[in-house]
Formats: structure tokens, sequence, C-alpha cells
């Protein structure tokens, strides 16, 4: 009776732990469908414990990220890692949850560079809207985080 | 089975349910939010 009562037990855990599973599953795929705000976004680059990668898929020109991209932003132009910079191309990983930014947040190169990653989620409005919300911006070449550095984007 | 062996059982059981009723909901509030709501129209 007693490892009825167990079994009962255990098999009542093991059902409820599918079950979270497969809401987790939706969850994470309700991440992919919604698109970041730019202080969603800030918000999460200023959280530590939140690993993410930003890739920027805007032309790597003075009138694209060198004219002005999120700090961290990692370039990578129409989802071509061959037409950024080679250091860049180093930083990209397709497991981390990564952020893709475009001009104003829609164009073929997301849809294209989606299946590129695990868990991938548009910036909504893209550099447009970024820039608009007055929020942080760097400028110039893509620069590695150094190894010495402390972390965080920002 | 020793009554508090039963009691923790029945405590990681509810908090699991909470845990998923919670996420269901969290889900579902989600998915109305991301769906367009439709209007109908008259013929």
């Amino acid at each position: 009776m007693k490892k009825l009562e167990q079994a009962i037990y255990v098999a009542a855990m093991v059902i409820v732990s599918v079950l979270l599973f497969a809401e987790g599953r939706r969850s994470a795929a309700l991440d992919e469908k919604e698109a970041v705000a730019p202080k969603g976004l800030y918000a999460l680059l200023s959280n530590p414990q939140v690993k993410l990668q930003i890739v920027d898929l805007r032309a790597y020109d003075d009138d694209g990220y060198l004219d002005t991209h999120v700090p961290g932003a990692i370039p990578m132009p129409e989802c071509d890692p061959a037409k950024g910079p080679a250091a860049a191309a180093d930083r990209i990983y397709p497991y981390v949850t990564t952020i893709l930014i475009t001009q104003d947040g829609t164009g073929a190169a997301l849809e294209a560079c989606r299946g590129r990653f695990a868990l991938a989620r548009v910036l909504a409005g893209g550099q447009d809207a970024w820039s608009e919300a007055l929020l942080p911006e760097d400028t110039g070449d893509y620069a590695p985080p150094k190894s010495a550095a402390g972390g965080g984007c920002l | 089975m020793k009554p508090s062996v039963r009691i923790a059982f029945l405590v990681i059981i509810a908090a699991m349910i909470a845990g998923l009723i919670a996420l269901k909901v969290r889900n579902s509030e989600r998915e109305s939010r991301a769906q367009p709501t439709t209007t109908e129209t008259t013929p």
C-alpha cells in the first residue's frame, strides 16, 4: 500500500513535469514570435544574469553599422558572416539567445537569419526605434570584447 | 510512508501544479495578445 501511494505521487510528479516542459516549449516559441521593444532590450542588457547576443544585420558601412549601432552588437550584414569583419564572425554563436537588428525591424534578412539561431528575437522597430528611444549607441568599427573586460554590453 | 514524506510530496506536487497553471495563464494571455483581433464584416 505504501509503495502504491509512493508510486502515485511519483507518477503525478512525472505527469506535471511533462506538462511543465511542454508549456515551457510553448513559452519559448512565443518568445521567438514576440519582438522585443528597445527599452525591453535595454533592460535585458542591464541585467548581468541574462546572456544574449545582439546581431546587427544592417550593412557594415557608413550608413549602417559604422554610423550607429547598439552597444555590443555584432555585425553580420544580410545574415552573411563573410560580409562583416572577420573578428565578428568568430563571435556569433548559434545556441545563444539572439536579438536581430535591422534598420526598421523588418526585412528579408530577418526571416533568413532566424533559422541560424536556436532562439532569435527581433528588435521591434530596429535601429531606428533604438535611436528614437534615446538609448546608448556606439559608432565606428566592431571591436570584440577584451578578455580582461568585466562583462556586460553597456 | 511517514507523514512528513507524504507532506513533502504533496507540497512539491502542489507547487508544480501552481507553476504549471501560472505558466499556462501567462502563455494564453501572450497568445491572445499576439493574435490580431478580427472584425466581423456584414455582407
